[in-house]
């Protein structure tokens, strides 16, 4: 079970108890909106990847050598 | 002008899968600065939360993200989370390092809130790193190279007085956090 670690600055007192039903939904929630963020983001890379090989290989095939492509990124 | 850093209090976790919350952070410092070394518990994406006196409402926190990685990883990038994207202040960055991830290693981050007892909304300045000793970067069971720095933004006009930090598979074992007080003086 998950634990929730309170620190109470004022006393300099820290208390450990598991998570609250409540707590553990809330932490559940937050994991799966990360699964979703993350897979996501991946597929935003993934197509930024895609077109930037594509534009590369649309300026090759007007004939700019690698070093020309290179400059101008 | 003279400045002080005074330790509040730091906390290791003992049990793997926690969240730290400091409370009744006192008032009398002009801002705040939080050192975290962490790892997470879980096996795959994880990220540091942070949470400001318990506040889950998603309009409150927005981020703006500038990440770079290890060689032959993705490309250094920018990104930003406006305000209502997530109930949290959840920069995509810093990754938490995980229990697949190098042994021994840990995710390291520095959270700056100046003024934040005073009356406007919080900025928030993060820097973290990764280093797994492995080249490029892969975000899915961290290895590699990350660094970023995060603009962060606590849209309320109260005073701190409470942080939450976790994430969303817990801390591991041995992950720590410090609070520190600053303290400006003659200014």
């Amino acid at each position: 079970m998950a634990t929730v670690i309170e620190v109470d600055c004022t006393t300099g007192i820290s208390t450990e108890r598991e998570q609250t039903a409540e707590e553990v939904a809330a932490q559940a929630a937050m994991a799966a909106q990360a699964e979703a963020d993350a897979k996501a983001k991946a597929e935003a890379d993934a197509a930024k990847e895609a077109a930037k090989a594509s534009a590369l290989a649309k300026l090759a095939a007007l004939g700019l050598t690698a070093d020309e492509v290179a400059a101008i990124l | 002008m003279s400045v002080f850093l005074q330790p509040i209090y730091t906390q290791t976790v003992t049990t793997g899968g926690s969240s730290i919350t400091f409370n009744n952070i006192p008032q009398t410092f002009t801002d705040l600065k939080v050192e975290i070394t962490g790892r997470s518990f879980g096996s795959s994406n994880d990220n540091i939360i942070i949470r400001f006196n318990s506040d889950s409402t998603a309009s409150h926190y927005s981020n703006t993200v500038l990440a770079g990685y290890g060689t032959g990883g993705a490309s250094p990038s920018s990104s930003r989370g406006a305000a209502g994207t997530d109930n949290y202040l959840n920069p995509y960055s810093p990754h938490l390092l995980v229990s697949t991830s190098t042994a021994n290693t840990f995710s390291s981050c520095e959270l700056y809130i100046p003024n934040y007892a005073g009356a406007n909304y919080k900025q928030v300045m993060i820097d973290s790193v990764i280093d797994t000793n492995v080249a490029g970067f892969s975000g899915s069971g961290p290895v590699g190279v990350e660094n970023a720095f995060v603009a962060a933004n606590w849209l309320q006009t109260s005073a701190i007085t409470s942080i939450f930090i976790g994430s969303y598979a817990g801390l591991a074992q041995y992950s720590t956090v410090s609070l520190y007080g600053v303290l400006r003086q003659g200014v």
